[in-house]
């Protein structure tokens, strides 16, 4: 079986063109462009500071001040602007995110905060909710069905009713890719997934994102430092540096270009 | 296959019973209306009325959910219950008693008002958050209270005299309960703390009902992070507006209770002293918890005034009688409600609704510690 | 016109004197907030406690002014330290609401004292009721364009401005100023790094509530002296501390003055509207409301930029 699949379409789910975003003086990114095809597991590396984040929270309109612009391929299978996009309508696109420090809600169980992943998808409103309107309790338990599905198919079924606090960190993380997992999401984007976990868990990790793949249909944008698991896992990485483009290709185009070798490892390499 | 089925039909119902939290409140309800009997029939020793002690309890409670719901699962700090509380009593003074106006029309003006005033704090949390909001709220509270005492066309003390919900239903509280045991039944108190206690446990209900739905998730994300909760879709302008008006909604009902039942409403006493006391029900009683609600606020407003008052007399005339020093006991109310706020917040967080909690862990351990040693005994006898 | 005058000044003398209490109070709330992360709501509660020592000494022991203040100021000292020690450090950190919530149980507690311990509102046995009062440290004063400049006045102003330029020489010109400064900043990184943080918080807490009960003392003879009398200038320096932004200290101040003026001139600018006394409060305060909604970090704080 071959580990790395070529992705079958090449439509390009995700455009950057030429997008910039300043703090004050600073750019933080700066005129950056690359696309994420449909069915791909793209890396985006860069050192500390490389402004890595900061696109990640562009692409989901958590800042709306970039220059440039994103695009993303919608419901009608045409690329449309994201900008102007309210951050809490981006998970109607199907992007959904993780967090660099885990966004959990601690005193939630584990099945309640997938549900918050579903959020959005709820056909009744607070009104329906208080009466406990037949309609409403028959939503709640098709997505409660939904999110144990998801559990398991992550393996942490039996920890559903568990509160999230004092879970350990590796399942802190798996749940919150079961959250996004509850919005249908096309674009599943991740900030430093392996980061924290051990050896064992990160081979889980790698093959969860294959089956991920496969079974939920989703394209995966990742940010890591873990330069293994990177090279590994993705069919394609861009590699950036104090908010430039310095290459986009396959790992190992990466690991031998120059630009990447000297922003790493400095000049004298 | 049968024994099976009728061990396990028991708990069966049990655990759905377990599960059915609405019942729950339900139960509590007829229950505390049961015990709303007592003075009635001399259930307490001494035939002290104790219904005047308990009310305040009851209305406080339906403020203090609203505020539980907008502080423990919204994570906003808000100054203004004591002023919406305010809006309720007094708007349904002003509307009832200087327009004349019935009772249903008053209860939706009010409640219209308070609402609209709670969309003004909403919108107003939207741009200004964290120390900033909650001080905006106290701003909020001032500015209400200002008006109840300069702009108001009402004397200090307005009082009701009877109360026409509809038709033949008329409300006399003036009426003592306590002429009952002379003689002539009067329930028409009794009447309005049913009222009261419909409306709490409809409260509850609600507010049950709107934490266990996406409604309650939305809030517990957003106050963990308002960022990563609008990442998941969560509407972050929609749910603050909505947990501001749910609070302010449910203190003008509190304000509306305190009216039917008081017999009077006052201009001057919705301050921020009454907003700490509500808080401290909260904390006290428990975050995010509904019943630790009204437990908070039987401990609050309850018991410091039927107990412990009467404690401190008798210790005070003890003082005097015994040594001749002079000493009032006042201002135990509030330092009691203070120093538990302090206590809770920093050794039991999780307020006294945890007692309960603790105490059933405590007595499984007993039990099975004095199971183990009886079988132990057991074993050497043989 | 003489009256226009006379009243521009007679107002202008008390805005001076009110606005520099009101800078004192929310330079103690700025400067808890700063170094301890805690919204102080007690800041006038404790102000108000440790001016009835002052009155209590003054009142029932025959103390001078020029004594009990002194004296008061060192109970207030202790108050803050108290404070610090035994509750806000003791606060769960995770928590962000843990601490104010702490500070508004401190103000029920001495809502509760005050009755009890100093019996305001209750009777003598002779039934004569206790009170408690503070006189001027000066009486007299002169006239200045018909309207009063109280000798008293002046002193006040004097001296609180006096304390808050020498706060911020302070904190801008010395060792322990800096490590003030980077407590405020960063408390966790200024503790790695060995500055004495909780040394800091806990003069911080002292200093508010010195200055809070020294603002007290000075506006006591000018209201009755009840459990709430300070409340109106906590609101204010609130207000202050929201509009001149909790991100700076000298922020709070000025628009301490700012809004106290405000405050004060609304009614005589208005005077030809009946409305103006009765609303003249409200309209001030929907004012800034309206202000901060526009600009929620107030007028000198920066907004922080957002991250996840």
């Amino acid at each position: 079986m071959n580990k790395n699949p070529q992705p079958k379409a090449t439509k390009p789910l995700l455009e950057l063109k030429d997008m910039t975003m300043r703090f004050g003086g600073l750019k933080a990114v700066d005129a950056l462009s690359f696309d994420v095809k449909e069915g791909e597991i793209v890396g985006l590396i860069g050192p500390n500071g490389a402004g890595k984040t900061t696109v990640f929270n562009c692409m989901t309109q958590f800042y709306d001040t970039y220059e440039g612009d994103i695009r993303f391929r919608d419901a009608n299978d045409e690329m449309v602007s994201l900008k102007g996009v309210k951050v809490n309508d981006i998970i109607d696109y199907g992007i959904v995110r993780t967090f660099q420090n885990i966004e959990l809600v601690p005193d939630l169980s584990v099945i309640d905060n997938l549900l918050i992943g579903a959020h959005k998808q709820f056909k009744t409103g607070l009104f329906q909710h208080i009466l406990t309107t037949p309609k409403a309790r028959k939503e709640e338990k098709h997505f409660r069905q939904k999110a144990e599905e998801v559990l398991e198919f992550m393996n942490i079924h039996h920890l559903k009713d568990a509160l999230v606090a004092g879970q350990p960190y590796g399942v802190q993380k798996k749940i919150e890719i079961a959250r996004t997992l509850m919005g249908d999401p096309k674009l599943i984007i991740l900030d430093e997934p392996a980061a924290g976990l051990n050896d064992h868990e990160t081979d889980e990790l790698e093959k969860l994102f294959y089956e991920l793949r496969d079974k939920y249909n989703v394209t995966i944008l990742l940010i890591e430092h873990d330069m293994g698991f990177v090279m590994n896992i993705c069919d394609r990485v861009c590699a950036i540096n104090f908010g430039k483009f310095l290459a986009m290709g396959s790992p190992e185009e990466i690991q031998t270009n120059k630009a990447v070798q000297e922003a790493y490892l400095g000049e004298e390499y | 296959m049968t024994k099976t089925n009728k061990t396990n039909l028991p708990k069966e119902l049990y655990e759905k019973f377990k599960a059915n939290k609405p019942l729950h409140f339900l139960l509590f309800g007829i229950g505390l209306a049961i015990m709303l009997l007592a003075p009635y029939y001399d259930f307490i020793p001494g035939g002290r009325n104790t219904n005047g002690f308990v009310a305040p309890a009851i209305y406080f409670t339906v403020a203090a959910l609203g505020l539980n719901l907008l502080l423990g699962y919204g994570g906003l700090i808000s100054l203004a219950t004591s002023a919406f509380i305010g809006v309720g009593a007094l708007g349904m003074g002003y509307f009832m008693l200087f327009q004349e106006f019935s009772f249903f029309l008053s209860l939706g003006l009010t409640i219209l008002i308070s609402l609209g005033l709670g969309l003004l704090v909403g919108l107003f949390s939207l741009k200004v958050s964290g120390i900033y909001l909650t001080i905006g709220t106290l701003f909020f509270a001032t500015i209400l209270e200002n008006i109840f005492r300069s702009v108001l066309p009402m004397s200090t003390t307005e009082s009701f005299r009877e109360i026409t919900f509809f038709g033949n239903f008329v409300i006399d509280t003036s009426k003592s309960y306590t002429q009952l045991r002379t003689g002539e039944p009067q329930y028409d108190r009794y009447i309005a703390l049913l009222i009261m206690v419909a409306v709490l446990v409809l409260s509850m209900i609600v507010i049950y009902n709107i934490i266990k739905s996406r409604t309650g998730r939305a809030f517990m994300a957003m106050s963990r992070s308002a960022n990563a909760a609008a990442a998941m879709g969560v509407n972050i302008a929609k749910y603050r507006i909505i947990a501001f008006m749910t609070a302010s909604l449910f203190a003008t009902l509190a304000g509306v209770l305190y009216a039917i039942y008081g017999t009077s409403v006052e201009k001057n006493i919705w301050t921020l002293e009454l907003s700490l006391f509500i808080l401290a029900v909260v904390i006290v009683g428990g975050m995010r918890s509904i019943f630790g609600t009204f437990i908070g606020a039987l401990v609050i407003f309850t018991v410091p005034n039927l107990y412990i008052n009467e404690y401190l007399r008798t210790f005070s005339s003890f003082l005097e009688n015994r040594f001749g020093i002079n000493w009032q006991p006042v201002g135990f109310a509030p330092v009691f409600a203070g120093l538990l706020i302090i206590v809770v917040v920093l050794y039991y967080p999780r307020g006294l609704i945890k007692l309960f909690y603790d105490a059933r862990i405590l007595l499984l351990k007993l039990y099975g510690l004095i199971r183990n040693r009886l079988a132990k005994g057991g074993a050497t006898d043989e | 016109m003489d009256s226009a005058i006379r009243s521009f000044f007679h107002v202008l003398f008390n805005a001076l004197q009110q606005g520099s209490t009101t800078a004192l109070a929310a330079l103690g709330i700025v400067l808890i907030f700063r170094t301890s992360r805690t919204t102080n709501f007690a800041q006038s509660s404790i102000a108000t406690l440790n001016a009835f020592v002052a009155a209590w000494l003054f009142s029932s022991h025959g103390f001078s002014i020029w004594v009990a203040t002194p004296l008061a100021l060192v109970t207030a000292f202790i108050t803050g330290v108290f404070i610090d020690r035994a509750f806000i450090r003791r606060a769960p950190k995770n928590n962000p609401i843990a601490r104010p919530i702490i500070t508004l149980g401190i103000i029920m507690i001495i809502i509760g004292i005050l009755p009890m311990v100093f019996r305001i509102g209750q009777s003598r046995p002779d039934g004569s009721p206790i009170t408690y009062r503070l006189p001027r440290f000066f009486s007299g004063g002169i006239d200045v364009f018909g309207a009063s400049l109280r000798y008293n006045q002046i002193f006040t102003v004097v001296v609180s401005i006096a304390l808050m330029v020498g706060v911020f020489l302070f904190i801008n010109h010395t060792k322990w100023g800096l490590a003030t400064r980077v407590t405020a900043s960063d408390e966790t990184t200024a503790r790695l790094m060995g500055v004495p943080t909780g040394k800091v918080t806990m003069f911080s807490w002292a200093f508010a509530a010195m200055f809070g009960t020294f603002a007290g003392i000075v506006l006591a003879p000018l209201m009755n002296m009840s459990p709430t009398f300070l409340v109106e200038t906590q609101v204010n320096a609130f207000f202050a501390s929201v509009v001149g932004g909790f991100t700076t200290f000298f922020g709070p101040v000025i628009a301490a003055y700012i809004i106290v003026f405000l405050d004060s001139y609304f009614p005589v600018l208005f005077n030809f509207w009946d409305g103006a006394d009765i609303w003249g409060t409200s309209i001030v305060f929907i004012m800034v409301l309206i202000f901060l909604y526009f600009r929620p970090y107030g007028l000198f704080g920066e907004k922080p930029i957002k991250k996840v």
